[in-house]
């Protein structure tokens, strides 16, 4: 990881975290929590499996998108990053999704669209700490609160450190994001009797998750034609951050077996 | 690259860098190349207000706002932007 240079449109939608180290299998296309920033998967480059390069998606709002207008409706969200997938040779050559929470909705509908577009492309998706798109959003809003019980409900779900959420100028920059993208994610539905999909999901969530627990992700294998699973890995909501070991190698065991 | 300062007393770019680059070896990050990027080496949201309150410590408030470092993170463009925020 050398450093930036010029950054192409690929660069600034999909930058690569990890290039694969021997013969590419497949890629593995990270897509973070609501306000969440592609860093967050730097991380995951130490032991992710060897062949698999790691990309993460990079929304607007945040690094140097800080100032471009952000989403507010799912369809050009949708429309948008599938576009800079096809436009980065992912979309049609072999690849799996990771999402959690916010980034697990946008997953699902991403590998919906791959499928009737590049069928079979879509090895597997991991979905982590997210409702399945038939359960109800659990209330309250938390994009409907005043500015300070949002900031308490942040607080409260952990994920953000606590000098992160005292620092008002930084938080200035991050809340508008992190509310448009939460706000998204709950106003997410599907209208039941979706066609499965032909990929195997992975569901996981975390065991102390008061949200987005057993009872709100059990569905989601009844999402897909294929083998589907739903796990639970210990931790809260933010279980990808605090047991990356365990969530890593859950990946890579699975990644393996879908050559 | 042209150096940025004007001043007698302020230091060059490339000093700012090396400030910027040793800053960052205090936090637990190596970023010894201008090039190398904050958070693609490992910089989070915690070490960048760490980084933003060392830089007010050292060349006054507002050295280097949080607007500048999460948008423009390479060590050349966080000397940059101390150096255009602390031109009087």
């Amino acid at each position: 990881m050398t450093g930036s240079g010029p950054r192409a449109g690929v660069d600034r939608w999909l930058p690569v975290l990890r290039p694969a180290r021997r013969a590419r299998r497949l890629r593995l296309v990270c897509l973070p929590y609501a306000g969440g920033s592609p860093d967050l998967f730097r991380p995951w480059a130490d032991q992710l499996d060897h062949e698999v390069e790691l990309l993460a998606l990079r929304l607007p709002g945040r690094g140097v998108r800080l100032r471009e207008p952000l989403y507010d409706s799912w369809e050009p969200l949708v429309e948008d990053v599938f576009a800079a997938l096809v436009e980065a040779g992912v979309a049609a050559e072999p690849h799996a999704f990771f999402g959690h929470s916010f980034g697990a909705r946008l997953a699902y509908e991403l590998a919906d669209r791959a499928a009737r577009e590049f069928p079979g492309a879509t090895r597997r998706l991991f979905v982590s700490g997210s409702r399945s798109p038939e359960h109800p959003q659990h209330r309250p809003l938390l994009h409907e609160m005043a500015p300070d019980a949002y900031l308490d409900a942040v607080r409260a779900m952990g994920g953000t450190p606590a000098e992160v959420l005292d620092d008002p100028a930084v938080m200035r920059l991050f809340l508008p994001t992190m509310r448009a993208e939460m706000r998204l994610a709950e106003i997410w539905s599907r209208p039941p009797g979706q066609p499965r999909l032909d990929v195997p999901i992975t569901a996981m969530y975390g065991r102390d998750d008061p949200v987005d627990g057993r009872a709100a992700t059990a569905g989601w294998r009844r999402h897909s034609l294929r083998p589907s699973e739903l796990l639970e890995l210990p931790g809260g909501h933010f279980f990808l951050d605090t047991h990356r070991d365990l969530l890593l190698a859950t990946i890579n065991a699975r990644l393996v077996s879908t050559a | 690259m042209s150096n940025p300062t004007t001043g007698t007393d302020r230091p060059d770019a490339q000093a700012l860098q090396e400030w910027v680059s040793d800053a960052c070896r205090g936090l637990g990050l190596d970023l010894p190349d201008p090039e190398n990027d904050f958070f693609e080496s490992g910089g989070t949201s915690l070490t960048a207000i760490r980084l933003i309150s060392r830089a007010e410590e050292v060349f006054g408030e507002d050295a280097l706002p949080p607007e500048d470092l999460f948008a423009h993170s390479t060590v050349r463009e966080i000397a940059a932007a101390i150096d255009r925020n602390t031109r009087s």
